[in-house]
């Protein structure tokens, strides 16, 4: 390779330690808010997170190829629209939504070997199961640290580390103190404790962290893509020593919970776990208008949920959303105090 | 009783019923006026206009009779196989096993349409917090929570994977809401990479044989369910028998689309010809007697090509159709501007291919599977319509966007942009709710307009030539 080539993507089944075991720079998509194909086609049911994804690839975002994947509908019809209008190399990875089968199991693993030979294709090198044992380590040597620090991080914080780790770019970071402080308005180490559900969180949406803080909450469970909800479980460290790839497929295609998997049961258990340990007082849900897979899921989560739900919907950049958001968080904590 | 060939009101059809009768018309247990459907709620009747010939009224009677069989299926001790989104493949397997019926539960996705108001399904699903920006399959939910329409399946199964999140997360709802389904994984069709072993499927795509072996592999699943359902064992004998009575189907419907489409004067209104494409994919709960009714159409038609006969004026405007219409009405919009059909990608032309009969059962259905345009990508879909286009003329393009569906915030574009690219011809997309009264002046201009357009090319066409020929 002449030089080191950026690989983008957005999606959590996609791991970044394959990616950099063959000598890319993995990026987590940033995708723009300028008004592009998200506006002119959201009248038509476009999820605005889909069209933002493909607005930031047709503009011309600095990444040298782009793995998009099959979780939902929209995002793999975007893959082919992005196909034909850009000349960056696009690869559809084929992420099974059932899970519970070996076959599915087997099909994840195998949707891996085919990107890592795409990789080579591009000018990657294969790595060896050593290197690739190493580096997998290192990634989750990473998270470990940073999952040990969790309870003294905002949850911007918490992330933007998650984000930078998946970027290639990963410095562990120094924790303020407290759980969910940081924050500058009436929350802090003090606000009311939530939890915040739902599919992608943009960077430039994390100020919704800032937001829940100044009207006095604060988010203690992140369970976006952008949160804990999507990071690997630990390692079968024995399965890494003898087959890599597999130890790999199998902590990122086992073990987090999504809503498009069917059944999607995990996802409950997950949240349920997490609701009992952290002492959630309310959930936030936020859900891309369009998105019909976590759509879907938010009469029966209120019905599920032992705390109070309220759903922030995502037109996508719209002026007056923040407005419109920050009056309905305050109007939410003001019922939970 | 011979009428020339014409589509009716409902009102004209009570006369024409009394004719049919008095000339010896055979009825069937399902048989009988269609004034009665009305009276059962199928209110939308009387807005349509219906093919006059006693062959239409056996298919419209056991379109509208479906309900009827169910239950009598289920009361005669029969097991029910709901098969949610696979359009035409678990019920080629169910079929083969003699006390199974299956059928399609989201084809409930027409019953806000054909009852209009007198069904509640929808609120039902608004009830639920499926609300309307989910496409009109939310009707499925409404029957299955208000248990009407279908008693309650034996069994039910999923297709999952790369079909339209609508489906899917409505079938995860039904899944919480206590109704176990048996999920089975169809992946997004690809291109073969060039070391990978290629398999061509029916209809002229291609996918890696990995593919293949992976689906055969989860309808090796779906076939041990629906045998513990019946059961008793599917042999590939009986499989096999299964799929040669699934392929007479598709033969009578090849043919059948074939003539309609060729033919000039249109010997059948695009509004049947739907329906008759729509038996395909689970026979309407049984399979024997959908033979049957297609017979019969078939001969009708050949009888009407044999005698010059059409149902609309020669000379239509031919149009090729994308997607199916949530309001059935919008295919009599159509022939009332001018157009007719001439060629149809309802979402399950794969159900419409015969099945390989020459290799093990599941193969060939795994394969089947794949041949799915909307299973790959939206371009394959693009190049198999430009493929029909070629086949049959087509002067236009009409995509159809359902409202809510996910595949239809982008695909259209695509589908457009590869007719264009291609052909010389215009496109024209529009949205059809489940009842498209409130916006029928503005459809009907608009598809006037797509005719007016086709219109003055053919006619430019002569002169422009002769004033070329004038210059050289």
């Amino acid at each position: 390779m002449n030089r080191i080539k950026t690989l983008g993507y957005c999606n959590p089944l996609v791991p970044p330690e394959w990616i950099a075991a063959h000598g890319f720079v993995p990026r987590w998509l940033p995708w723009t808010q300028e008004p592009g194909l998200t506006v002119t086609r959201l009248g038509r049911g476009l999820c605005p997170f889909a069209g933002q994804v493909a607005d930031a690839v047709r503009s011309g975002v600095e990444v040298d190829a782009i793995v998009l994947t099959t979780t939902c509908d929209q995002m793999r019809r975007i893959a082919d629209l992005v196909e034909h209008e850009v000349t960056l190399p696009v690869f559809l990875a084929n992420i099974p939504v059932t899970w519970e089968t070996e076959t599915s199991r087997k099909f994840y693993l195998e949707e891996l070997q085919r990107l890592g030979r795409w990789l080579v294709a591009l000018g990657g090198t294969a790595p060896t199961g050593s290197q690739l044992a190493s580096l997998s380590c290192g990634y989750e040597e990473a998270r470990v640290a940073l999952l040990a620090i969790r309870d003294r991080m905002s949850a911007r914080q918490f992330s933007e580390a998650i984000l930078a780790l998946r970027s290639g770019d990963f410095i562990l970071p120094s924790p303020v103190s407290g759980r969910g402080a940081g924050g500058e308005g009436e929350g802090g180490q003090f606000g009311i404790p939530l939890a915040i559900l739902g599919g992608p969180l943009a960077p430039q949406d994390f100020d919704l962290f800032d937001l829940v803080e100044a009207v006095g909450g604060r988010v203690v469970l992140d369970a976006t893509d952008a949160g804990l909800r999507t990071l690997p479980a630990a390692f079968d460290r024995r399965r890494m020593d003898e087959d890599p790839l597999a130890a790999l497929a199998d902590a990122y295609f086992t073990t987090i919970p999504d809503v498009f998997r069917r059944p999607n049961d995990a996802l409950y258990r997950w949240l349920a776990a997490e609701i009992e340990a952290s002492g959630i007082r309310g959930i936030l849900f936020r859900r891309y208008l369009g998105c019909d897979l976590w759509h879907a899921e938010l009469f029966r989560l209120k019905q599920w949920s032992s705390v109070p739900l309220l759903e922030i919907d995502v037109v996508g950049a719209e002026g007056s959303a923040r407005c419109r958001t920050s009056g309905r968080l305050e109007a939410f904590l003001e019922m939970l105090r | 009783m011979n009428q020339a060939p014409q589509r009716i009101t409902l009102d004209e059809w009570d006369d024409r019923y009394i004719e049919l009768r008095a000339a010896g018309c055979r009825e069937f247990w399902y048989g009988g006026p269609l004034r009665r459907h009305v009276a059962d709620g199928d209110s939308r009747l009387l807005r349509l206009g219906i093919d006059n010939s006693a062959a239409s009224l056996r298919l419209w009677n056991f379109l509208l009779t479906e309900e009827d069989r169910l239950y009598h299926a289920h009361s005669e001790g029969k097991r029910l196989v709901g098969t949610i989104k696979d359009l035409g493949t678990i019920p080629v397997m169910a079929y083969s096993l003699s006390n199974l019926v299956a059928f399609c539960p989201d084809g409930a996705w027409w019953l806000p349409c054909i009852m209009e108001r007198n069904t509640k399904l929808l609120e039902i699903a608004d009830s639920l917090g499926i609300d309307d920006s989910f496409c009109p399959v939310r009707a499925m939910l409404g029957a299955f929570v208000g248990e009407v329409h279908f008693p309650k399946p034996s069994l039910l199964t999923c297709s999952v994977g790369a079909v339209c999140d609508d489906c899917s997360a409505i079938a995860q709802r039904l899944a919480g809401l206590g109704f176990p389904i048996v999920w089975w994984e169809v992946p997004h069709r690809r291109h073969p990479d060039p070391q990978e072993e290629a398999v061509s499927l029916p209809g002229g795509f291609v996918a890696p044989e990995s593919q293949v072996a992976f689906v055969k592999s989860e309808l090796q699943r779906v076939r041990q369910a629906l045998e513990a359902c019946a059961g008793e064992p599917l042999t590939d004998q009986q499989f096999s028998a299964g799929i040669v009575r699934a392929n007479q189907v598709r033969r009578l419907l090849d043919e059948l689309r074939q003539i309609v489409f060729r033919a000039d004067p249109c010997p059948l209104p695009a509004l049947e010809l739907l329906i008759a494409e729509m038996l395909a994919i689970h026979y309407c709960s049984d399979r024997d007697e959908t033979i049957r009714v297609l017979e019969e159409l078939l001969a009708e038609v050949r009888r009407r090509v044999r005698d010059g006969l059409g149902v609309l004026p020669p000379g239509a405007v031919r149009i090729f159709w994308v997607n199916p219409v949530a309001d059935l009405r919008v295919m009599n919009l159509l022939e009332d501007a001018g157009g007719r059909l001439c060629g149809s990608e309802y979402l399950f032309c794969h159900a419409l291919l015969p099945i390989p009969e020459d290799l093990p059962p599941l193969d060939a259905l795994a394969r089947m599977v794949l041949a799915d345009p909307m299973v790959g990508s939206a371009t394959d879909r693009a190049d198999y319509v430009c493929r029909e286009i070629r086949r049959f003329g087509a002067e236009a393009v009409i995509i159809s966007r359902i409202p809510g569906a996910s595949h239809c915030a982008l695909e259209g574009q695509i589908i457009a942009d590869a007719v264009r690219r291609q052909f010389d011809i215009p496109t024209l997309e529009i949205e059809v709710p489940p009842i498209a009264d409130a916006i029928e002046p503005g459809l009907r201009t608009r598809l006037e307009a797509i005719v007016e357009i086709v219109r003055n090319r053919t006619r430019k066409a002569p002169l422009a030539r002769k004033w070329e020929r004038g210059r050289g």
